[in-house]
């Protein structure tokens, strides 16, 4: 009988234990600013700098890539500025996690850090019908009397965790949210 | 009895060996499986249908400045040996220069036009100071438009018309020198300056150089 029983813990076990298959990630855009559409940019940022693409790819756990484009206040010709900065994170297994549980941890793990973040205050919202799960970020409060905003959209689509940070003046919360959660939107939709 | 015993001390040992394995199976899927991601407050995000922005206003880029050349309009002129500094002001389409103890603040007015007003940081009460006024008009300035501007200033002006663009006018009172310009650039600019000088002797060629300077650069 116990020799039965050790057999059917043992398989238990076997069963139970994932398989570490080491999964490389893949490959981060090269640009992902060049992922959203031009005519939003302009849209978004007025009189638009040269994108600052930087890319990390062949990384052993997560590929980034990161690029931002901000108003050139030389070539402006009205007060309306704007940054728009991108971050995409695409992460292979890690240990026994898979690349999307890697995903998911870190993102849950940057996202209760928001939520808990004592110093910098934010209002954390859950965004429906983006990814696998999205959430919005706006500092709370903002900084009155300046005329300028931001919000973070942070979304989480299987192995990809993509941040879209978005900045203007003059302009406000609801207005900057709008927009970041558009280009997010394109974004993810441009990912592959 | 000794056969009781030892099948006690097997299912003993059997027990532990059973939570080990559970144990054993129930570790790596701890440590595997992905972190919850915590609730937030939903919230509906409204689609974006125009440029986020509130109201803005056009800026202005201040031209190159110009190296000076041609006759002065009043006094002295700064010399290539002078160390000045470039001054760039927000809302003014001109680079004039300043001796470099020199700073300006942004000043308010009760028209719609750009107010600063310049002085030597580096003097004590009665120092220099040059006020600027400039305003955008929406077509060709105007007299009435360039008269508003000068009912802004500290002191009436009595100009001298140089030409169509260009008044001057130059007063000493009570120790108080004050030079004044009217002046019509670009077509629809006007810039009004209004410089005192009362304490130091070098005083007045200081604001002359300054007022001097900013006449080359709307010619």
């Amino acid at each position: 009988m116990a020799f039965y029983l050790i057999v059917i813990l043992a398989m238990a076990w076997l069963v139970g234990y994932p398989v570490a298959v080491k999964s490389e990630p893949r490959a981060a855009p090269a640009d992902p600013c060049a992922l959203v559409p031009a005519d939003l940019v302009a849209l978004l940022v007025p009189a638009p700098g040269k994108p600052e693409p930087e890319v990390r790819n062949n990384q052993p756990f997560t590929n980034r890539a990161e690029c931002a484009i901000r108003t050139d206040h030389d070539a402006a010709t009205t007060n309306a500025s704007a940054s728009l900065r991108i971050e995409v994170e695409r992460n292979g297994s890690r240990g026994t996690e898979s690349s999307s549980s890697h995903s998911q941890t870190d993102f849950a793990n940057g996202k209760r850090y928001e939520m808990q973040d004592s110093i910098v205050q934010h209002r954390v919202n859950d965004l429906r019908g983006i990814g696998d799960s999205a959430y919005l970020t706006v500092d709370v409060p903002r900084s009155s009397g300046s005329g300028s905003a931001a919000a973070q959209v942070t979304v989480l689509r299987g192995d990809i965790i993509a941040t879209v940070m978005y900045s203007a003046s003059p302009s406000s919360d609801e207005q900057v949210a709008a927009a970041a959660v558009r280009v997010a939107r394109e974004l993810v939709k441009a990912v592959r | 009895m000794k056969s009781r015993v030892s099948v006690g001390v097997m299912l003993v040992l059997l027990g532990v060996v059973s939570v080990l394995f559970v144990a054993g199976a129930l570790v790596p899927w701890y440590y595997s499986r992905p972190r919850a991601i915590p609730d937030a407050p939903a919230t509906a995000v409204p689609e974006l249908t125009a440029a986020p922005f509130g109201s803005t206003a056009p800026v202005v880029h201040p031209s190159a400045h110009r190296t000076p050349s041609g006759t002065p309009l009043a006094g002295a002129v700064f010399a290539p040996s002078d160390e000045v500094r470039e001054m760039r002001l927000d809302g003014v389409p001109i680079t004039f220069v300043t001796p470099r103890s020199w700073g300006c603040l942004s000043a308010t007015v009760d028209i719609r036009a750009t107010a600063w007003r310049c002085i030597d940081e580096q003097a004590g009460s009665g120092r220099p100071q040059v006020d600027i006024i400039v305003r955008q008009c929406a077509a060709a300035c105007t007299a009435a438009e360039r008269a508003e501007v000068d009912g802004e200033l500290t002191v009436a002006p009595a100009y001298t018309v140089r030409d169509p663009a260009t008044g001057i006018a130059e007063r000493t009172a009570d120790g108080k020198y004050t030079l004044t310009l009217n002046r019509v650039f670009s077509t629809n600019w006007v810039l009004v300056v209004q410089a005192e000088a009362r304490s130091q002797p070098g005083d007045k060629a200081v604001v002359q150089k300054i007022v001097n300077d900013m006449y080359v650069q709307t010619a």
